[in-house]
């Protein structure tokens, strides 16, 4: 069991750089598959890790607690191509506020269908519905209406992960390809996670995930509420 | 440079002040993120400097979200008891989003071209 602070704060960030970096190079050696996403690779790499050599997952939140503070930071700076596109963005505002209701509506529709038809408690359909917003916006809301906050916490994790791996090859497959809507569609479904993997894809792309991650998270603000409201959660 | 990268990081302080006195349910970087496009917008668009630091960093932002991914270690009791649930309403959840938020805005962005295209030609 690792447990010298001194040990875990020295080692938390140098051992996530190096999953980082591991993870860059086998998403390159593999030809860029979406299975090798930088993401679920090195998480997989820090979470074996930590049960390899004891650590608690506590202390190694706390020792990379700086890189929350960048993660926020680098939330912020993504108003930059939004504003780079805003011409293009106030040219399709009518387009973007109906596919961003639709697609808002959806995701919480389809979170909890399949709970809600399997008659599962409460407190799950109220964890899974805002799953689709930035973690912080979802966890906020499912402790609202008696949700399990780590829970939801997982699940927002989970959909940005999943959104991140499969989101552009599944649309290329749909048949998606206008840049504006694969980026809408990366940052409606997986918030940051997809808003980083459209800015790989073009800078219009990660403009319109930009505002589809915020205006997703506004709206599922006043829409959860309402459909558990419905379901009488 | 360091101007440019103490902006975001400033208005990330700014917008968790605003949002934590103001009980906002949205959280201090979105409320951030508006105040710095805000501030773009008012001073006649984003800097060079600015946007080349965002060039830079922005193909590295999937560092930032490994030790947040890697919450799913201590949640995962939480899930463990129903995690086939859980796991398919995500899967089914997420990827349904994708298909129906791409297509739709898709067709409407297409029917926008058609349209232009056909004010132009008149």
């Amino acid at each position: 069991m690792l447990d010298n602070e001194v040990i875990v704060f020295a080692t938390s960030i140098p051992v996530t750089t190096a999953a980082y970096f591991a993870a860059r190079w086998v998403h390159e050696r593999t030809g860029h598959t979406p299975a090798s996403h930088p993401v679920p690779v090195g998480t997989l790499l820090i979470v074996s890790f930590l049960v390899l050599v004891g650590m608690d997952h506590e202390q190694y939140r706390a020792a990379t607690a700086p890189l929350d503070v960048c993660l926020g930071a680098a939330i912020v700076f993504l108003s930059v191509p939004l504003v780079n596109h805003a011409r293009m963005i106030a040219q399709n505002s009518a387009v973007v506020a109906i596919a961003v209701f639709v697609g808002s509506t959806a995701s919480i529709a389809t979170a909890i269908t399949l709970p809600v038809a399997l008659g599962t408690e409460p407190e799950i359909i109220a964890s899974l519905a805002p799953k689709s917003a930035t973690a912080p916006v979802a966890t906020d809301i499912a402790g609202t209406f008696g949700g399990v906050v780590g829970l939801t916490a997982t699940v927002a994790i989970l959909t940005g992960v999943i959104g991140g791996v499969v989101g552009a090859p599944l649309l290329e497959r749909c048949g998606v390809r206008d840049p504006r809507a694969v980026g809408l569609a990366l940052g409606l479904a997986s918030h940051a996670i997809g808003t980083a993997r459209a800015l790989q894809i073009s800078r219009e792309a990660g403009a319109f995930a930009s505002l589809g991650m915020v205006l997703n998270a506004i709206l599922t603000v006043a829409l959860v509420p309402c459909v558990l409201w419905l379901l009488a959660i | 440079m360091i101007l440019n990268l103490a902006q975001p990081f400033a208005l990330l302080a700014v917008g968790t002040l605003i949002s934590e006195k103001a009980n906002l349910p949205m959280p201090g970087a979105i409320v951030g993120m508006l105040l710095l496009a805000l501030y773009f917008g008012a001073t006649g668009g984003v800097d060079t400097g600015s946007d080349r630091l965002f060039g830079k960093l922005s193909p590295h932002f999937a560092f930032l979200f490994l030790p947040v991914a890697s919450s799913v270690l201590p949640s995962w009791p939480l899930v463990a008891g129903a995690w086939p649930l859980v796991l398919a309403a995500v899967v089914f959840g997420t990827v349904s989003t994708l298909i129906v938020t791409g297509l739709c805005a898709q067709s409407l962005f297409s029917a926008g071209n058609h349209k232009l295209k056909g004010t132009a030609q008149c």
